[in-house]
């Protein structure tokens, strides 16, 4: 298992963001729902190892984030898309991705090719050398993805990575991660329930700081029928909401 | 009761709310520039102005009377200058009808509470050219300062200020007359006010109509 | 698809490459490169359009540079650039996904650090390579002080490092301003106000006390004691800065959090031992000296021969202001003729070092030794302006380095002090005799007598400043020694000499009136 989380709880002061999460996850795809404030960003920056929890266990890649040898082990091999992505402006599309690749320990003589094959990948070859300040904002999202792909991670953490994508770009988004899938484990943090169904072969939904749902798009899907909704998965998540709510 | 004192009313109801959103409007955009921080920052070189004076850094008769306090000045200009900053870039632009008025206020607001300030680091010490010369060398380079923005951003208004300062110490350590160096001129002199003075008109000006640059250091 | 790191590499390796290309990826786009071309201006501006002004001699060309000058120019933009780039993280919301890589912050940190500091110095490198330049090109006398060169390039790196670390630690948008201007003010302050404790302040490159003035190295070898202690201390300061900055990353591990801390202590030992040099310092003529770093073979003057003129009686100079010896051998002759062959008189005159900290401003000069030499300080190469009275309504102004160009104004400046003390020494001044003689040989010598009396009858406005190095106080009008003063003066130059080489011993004894003087 590449993700293993047991009684994950995070304190911000007397807020309890997540409250005693129980996970795993294997290879693939994995989706993350839920509502505005359920906690998912909280849940993603512990396994980010932004932020420590409070209690409960946390195992990334066999490797336990509290030390510290395993820590810098995890980040090596970990990419990171966070929500609110920063940038430098004056950093050119290239620039930016490499500087992130050197900060993950990529041997500097792979850098080259590396950043290239990222930047192709995310569909910005022909604006590697355009600075981060001239892009639209679905573009710096693709750049955001870039970065944290460029290092072949074995865990890829993505909390919004489609808000700002063309839907053309979001099928090639979603055919990326597949591929990805296939060796790492991606984690998608979304509120998009087309990329769930697309991509992912399970997902969880998080509701107040805990798992409200775990298994697969079928399985949401079919919690929905009977329901109101414009798609399947979307009558699905309305009602384990209601679930919850009740 | 009649409808005319009902309309009375509702206008007067109408005027109350719209001062109290204005006073809310102002304070919002105060706090977006850090204002309340650039206030404790002044009052802060008001205190060093004083506690210099007390350790007789400004006694004597050599360039160093005044090249002290003028630093400090430029010290609390700068914090007028960078205020200027925009955290919101373009959304406010799109937004901004009342903009210009919101900065104008802010930066003569902001002036005159860092002259304020200043002078009341005086009290009870005595600087050499006295509270006209300080009001006259801050709203000079507080102009600079905001055309500086205009040019390059608010993040980095503060190199025309510091530049200037620079440039007004050696002015003061080799007597130079000119009142472009206002500074270095006397309380009395009319010309370093005037220039002085053309100085702030511009840069308010500017900052008012224009703002400060949108860059990408923003 | 596997991670790339697919066995662990030597740390170390992969970090020092790692650092390497982050360094290069930073030059590219440092802030500090934008502010070259203004620090540059402001170089130009400030140093190098004032040392230009002054002679072609390489200490006093670089007296400025001796001052902390550049620093000046250089330390506000610096240390606000820096400021600016160690907060970049904190402005553009980059901490997060900084703090999920690998690499320690730290070394990250370094190399956008290292990148300021490469830009920062080559735009010293610039400025300083342009004044030296433009100065061998005029064919310089005496040695170069590299020293004062050395501690400017360091203060940049330690206002450099200082300024980064506090944007790490403040990325506030108020602090980038307030560290430029901090910085600005340390800067002036520490010119001045510390001079009357002249140890502990001499550690500020700027401070005055601590410059060794226009003719370092010229009678006496350049004492590098200040500047080796600067050095300690501002390199100390800087490894301060950068230690500092590691300690405050967390999860940097135990590894580099040790590292960190070893070299935050070293870096307070350098600036604690650089405040403990500076404590011993003693500011003497030829310099300060700080007994710990001191080279006894430093003491010994610096050897040279001289370049001389005249006939009765030898003007030397030292080879390096050959160039002014006509102009001064000219405003001496007219003394020297007087004088020369009198028992006691000087038999030469030798340049000696101007003490560039006393309160001499033109010349000091002593009668030393048998036979006698003139001793003669020459403050040749100060900078700034002069104004002395010229007359009773009148006033001259003039740059100094000018002024030791003029040949009226070098006869202005050297004689009336420079007589006095021979005449005194030759003659005495304690009998009224005695002061109408001096006064006659002052008035035959070209000297013109201040009349005690008109100071107080000056128009309003009129320059009242008696400077005693280029006046001489007369007798009252009227008086004995006024009337005997007037008498000697007018006799020819071949009677005086006479008189005096029979009469020289009697005067100085006291044993003539006024009235035996003819």
């Amino acid at each position: 298992m590449n993700v293993e989380i047991n009684g994950l709880v995070r304190r911000f002061g007397r807020t309890e963001a997540v409250r005693g999460v129980d996970l795993t996850v294997d290879s693939g795809v994995f989706g993350l729902l839920g509502p505005n404030g359920a906690g998912k960003t909280s849940l993603f920056r512990m396994m980010a190892t932004v932020i420590p929890p409070t209690s409960g266990t946390l195992r990334l890649l066999g490797r336990d984030p509290g030390n510290h040898h395993d820590r810098r082990e995890i980040r090596r091999r970990l990419g990171y898309l966070p929500q609110n992505l920063g940038y430098y402006p004056r950093f050119t599309v290239a620039e930016f991705v490499e500087y992130f690749a050197l900060l993950k320990e990529m041997p500097p003589a792979r850098v080259p090719a590396a950043v290239a094959s990222a930047v192709e990948k995310v569909g910005l070859g022909d604006k590697a050398r355009a600075r981060l300040h001239t892009l639209s904002g679905g573009m710096l999202r693709r750049v955001g993805i870039a970065q944290a792909i460029v290092n072949n991670p074995e865990l890829v953490l993505l909390d919004e990575p489609t808000a700002g994508l063309d839907p053309e770009q979001r099928v090639d988004f979603r055919k990326l991660m597949r591929e990805i899938g296939e060796t790492s484990t991606v984690v998608l943090s979304t509120h998009l329930v087309e990329d769930i169904g697309a991509s992912c072969s399970r997902v969880a939904m998080m509701y107040n700081g805990t798992i409200a749902f775990n298994g697969t798009p079928d399985e949401l899907v079919s919690l929905g029928e009977g329901r109101v909704g414009d798609a399947p998965l979307e009558r699905g998540y309305s009602a384990v909401l209601a679930g919850v709510r009740a | 009761m009649s409808s005319s004192t009902l309309n009375e009313r509702s206008a007067l109801r109408d005027r109350a709310q719209k001062r109290g959103l204005g006073a809310r409007l102002t304070w919002l955009h105060l706090v977006s520039r850090q204002v309340p921080a650039a206030l404790a920052i002044m009052a802060g070189l008001a205190v060093v102005l004083n506690i210099g004076a007390r350790l007789n850094w400004y006694s004597g008769d050599g360039a160093l009377v005044q090249q002290v306090p003028v630093l400090l000045e430029a010290g609390a200009v700068v914090v007028i200058a960078v205020s200027t900053r925009s955290p919101f870039g373009e959304v406010e632009l799109a937004n901004g009808r009342l903009l210009p008025g919101l900065r104008l206020g802010t930066v003569l607001a902001l002036t005159a509470a860092a002259i304020g300030l200043m002078a009341a680091g005086m009290i009870g010490v005595h600087l050499p050219d006295g509270g006209a010369a300080l009001a006259r060398n801050m709203a000079g380079m507080t102009g600079i300062g905001l055309i500086t923005a205009t040019i390059l951003g608010g993040a980095m208004a503060w190199v025309g200020p510091v530049a200037y300062a620079a440039i007004t110490e050696y002015a003061l350590s080799a007597s130079w007359q000119s009142p472009l160096i206002w500074a270095a001129r006397p309380p009395h002199d009319g010309g370093a006010v005037l220039c002085a003075a053309a100085v702030f008109v511009v840069g308010v000006v500017l900052i008012a109509v224009r703002g400060p640059r949108n860059t990408v250091r923003e | 698809m596997t991670a790339v790191l697919d066995r662990p590499l030597a740390t170390a390796g992969v970090i020092r490459l790692t650092v390497g290309r982050l360094l290069r990826l930073e030059l590219r786009r440092n802030a500090m490169m934008l502010l070259v071309p203004l620090v540059i201006a402001m170089f130009w501006f400030d140093t190098y359009r004032s040392s230009m002004e002054l002679p072609a001699i390489w200490p006093t060309r670089l007296l400025y540079v001796q001052q902390g000058r550049p620093l000046v120019d250089f330390a506000p933009f610096v240390a606000g650039a820096a400021a600016w780039t160690g907060s970049r993280d904190g402005r553009r919301g980059t901490a997060e996904q900084v703090a999920t890589t690998p690499l320690p912050r730290w070394a990250a940190r370094l190399s956008s650090w290292a990148a300021l500091a490469i830009w920062a110095l080559g735009g010293y490198v610039v400025c300083m390579g342009l004044l030296l330049g433009a100065t061998a090109a005029q064919s310089p006398t005496g040695p170069l002080p590299w020293w004062p060169v050395l501690v400017g390039a360091l203060g940049v790196l330690a206002f450099s490092a200082l300024g980064f670390t506090a944007g790490v630690v403040f990325p506030s948008r108020f602090a980038v301003p307030l560290v430029a201007i901090g910085v600005l003010l340390i800067l002036v302050l520490t010119q001045y106000p510390i001079t009357h404790n002249a140890t502990y302040g001499l550690l500020a490159p700027t401070n005055l006390m601590g410059s060794a003035g226009p003719q370092a190295g010229v009678f006496s070898p350049f004492l590098p004691d200040l500047s080796i202690t600067q050095l300690v201390f501002l390199a100390g300061l800087t490894v301060f800065a950068l230690g500092a900055m590691g300690l405050r990353e967390r999860g940097g591990g135990a590894l580099a959090t040790g590292f960190a801390a070893i070299v935050t202590v070293v870096g307070l030992a350098a600036t604690g031992y650089g405040v403990k040099l500076a404590g011993t310092a003693q500011v003497t003529a030829n310099g300060v000296v700080i007994s710990a770093v001191h080279a006894a073979s430093d003491d010994s003057p610096v050897t040279t021969s001289p370049v001389c003129q005249g006939s009765a009686v030898q003007v030397c100079v030292s080879p390096v202001y050959r160039s002014y010896l006509p102009d001064l051998d000219a405003a001496l002759q007219s003394l020297l003729t007087e004088v020369a062959g009198l028992p006691g008189a000087p038999t030469k005159v030798e340049q000696v070092v101007f003490p560039y900290h006393g309160d001499a401003v033109y010349t000091v000069s002593s009668l030393q030794g048998s036979p006698a030499v003139l001793d003669l300080g020459l403050n040749i190469g100060a900078d700034g302006s002069t104004c002395f009275v010229t007359g009773p309504k009148s006033s001259t102004c003039s740059s100094v380095s000018d002024l030791w160009k003029n040949a009226s104004l070098v006869k202005t400046v050297v004689l009336p002090h420079t007589a006095q003390t021979v005449l005194d020494s030759l003659v005495g001044d304690r009998t009224e005799a005695q002061q109408a003689v001096v006064d006659g040989m002052l008035t035959a010598a070209g000297v013109t007598l201040t009349d005690p009396t008109a100071q107080s009858q000056l128009p309003p406005g009129a320059p009242r400043v008696f400077n005693p190095e280029v006046q001489v106080m007369g007798p009252t009008p009227g008086s004995a020694v006024a009337v005997a003063a007037t008498r000697f003066a007018a006799l020819p130059q071949s009677e005086r000499y006479a008189w005096l080489s029979k009469h020289l011993s009697a005067l100085s004894a006291g044993q003539i009136s006024t009235a035996d003087v003819p």
